[in-house]
């Protein structure tokens, strides 16, 4: 018999999955979209979906892959991308300390963005309940993820055009951000990793994000003293 | 069959990133100042990934989208700031991309 404590977990991560399932479904089917164009196949596309679970990372080796880049090139330039969900594993890595080791080595592959950020909201959730919670959390939302793709690779031709959708994306990451503006050290690192993001993506957009992640943490450790 | 490939070793790659500072080398073992500043790691990484994508978006716009994505932006963090309601943020991203890309501008 299910009890509340079993379900609760499960019922948050739901919650959660749906507050952000428009913004994160409007890049995947932007991103499933692209793929389609780019001539990637479905197979590879939705296999890479929950293999890399990452959107930036994926349409970067997507993109490189059809300008005809070199493998090495293709795999180490959208793993940089990648490269914050080191901080992540982090920033994380707390709460995955006391959990069996198949869940430390598992479920890992859960963390994204959102999975990162939604769960630092749950930080009651310890133990049984935050591997409830984290399994859920992940599984629903890689649900959302590799529909919303297959949306876009499956009905793209179909589908009206709309350049700015990615800007759902970025309308769910504005609200997820500002309630977290709270404090000054926050306001500094969001201030300097937002601007050192911007300069550094004009020159190398794989380095963006990496590069504005780490100066906005040490801005705001400086700004804490 | 090469796109498959470069995609499974990216997934790899990414795998290992994952699970690097909780499975290989517990991040109890970094320097503490490192641990206390991620503590930012949110808010540095969110407005990082925005800045990013606020760059693509505004790189070829016209005037006039320029000025709506950006009072667009400014407007849902102003309301999510307010509201702490995410969905409320998504749905006016949705409200933003129709007015750019289907409204008689």
């Amino acid at each position: 018999m299910r009890t509340l404590v079993d379900s609760r977990p499960s019922e948050l991560a739901l919650r959660d999955t749906a507050s952000v399932a428009l913004g994160l479904g409007a890049f995947g089917v932007t991103l499933g979209v692209t793929m389609s164009a780019l001539g990637i196949g479905a197979l590879p596309g939705l296999i890479g979906a929950a293999a890399v679970y990452g959107g930036s990372a994926q349409l970067t080796a997507v993109t490189l892959i059809h300008a005809g880049a070199a493998f090495l090139a293709v795999v180490v330039s959208a793993a940089i991308v990648n490269a914050r969900m080191l901080l992540y594993g982090a920033s994380l890595s707390p709460r995955f300390s006391d959990q069996p080791t198949w869940f430390r080595w598992l479920a890992p592959q859960f963390i994204i963005d959102q999975t990162y950020l939604l769960s630092g909201a749950r930080s009651e959730l310890v133990g049984r309940a935050f591997r409830r919670y984290w399994g859920s959390l992940g599984a629903f939302i890689l649900v959302v993820w590799c529909g919303s793709i297959a949306v876009g690779m499956l009905a793209g031709p179909a589908l009206p055009d709309l350049p700015h959708l990615t800007f759902v994306g970025t309308a769910m990451f504005l609200g997820l951000l500002a309630p977290r503006l709270t404090s000054r050290p926050a306001v500094t690192a969001a201030l300097t990793g937002g601007l050192v993001a911007a300069v550094v993506a004009l020159v190398r957009p794989e380095l963006g994000i990496l590069c504005g992640a780490m100066s906005g943490v040490i801005a705001g450790s400086a700004a804490r003293r | 069959m090469t796109a498959l490939l470069a995609l499974l070793a990216l997934g790899a790659i990414s795998w290992v990133l994952r699970i690097t500072f909780i499975t290989l080398v517990p991040a109890d073992r970094l320097p503490a100042r490192l641990r206390d500043g991620l503590e930012y790691l949110a808010p540095a990484v969110l407005s990082s990934i925005i800045a990013v994508e606020l760059m693509r978006l505004v790189h070829d716009a016209e005037p006039l989208d320029l000025t709506i994505l950006l009072a667009g932006a400014a407007t849902i963090g102003w309301i999510a700031r307010r509201t702490r309601n995410i969905s409320l943020a998504c749905g006016l991203g949705v409200a933003v991309v129709l007015i750019l890309d289907y409204a008689p501008l």
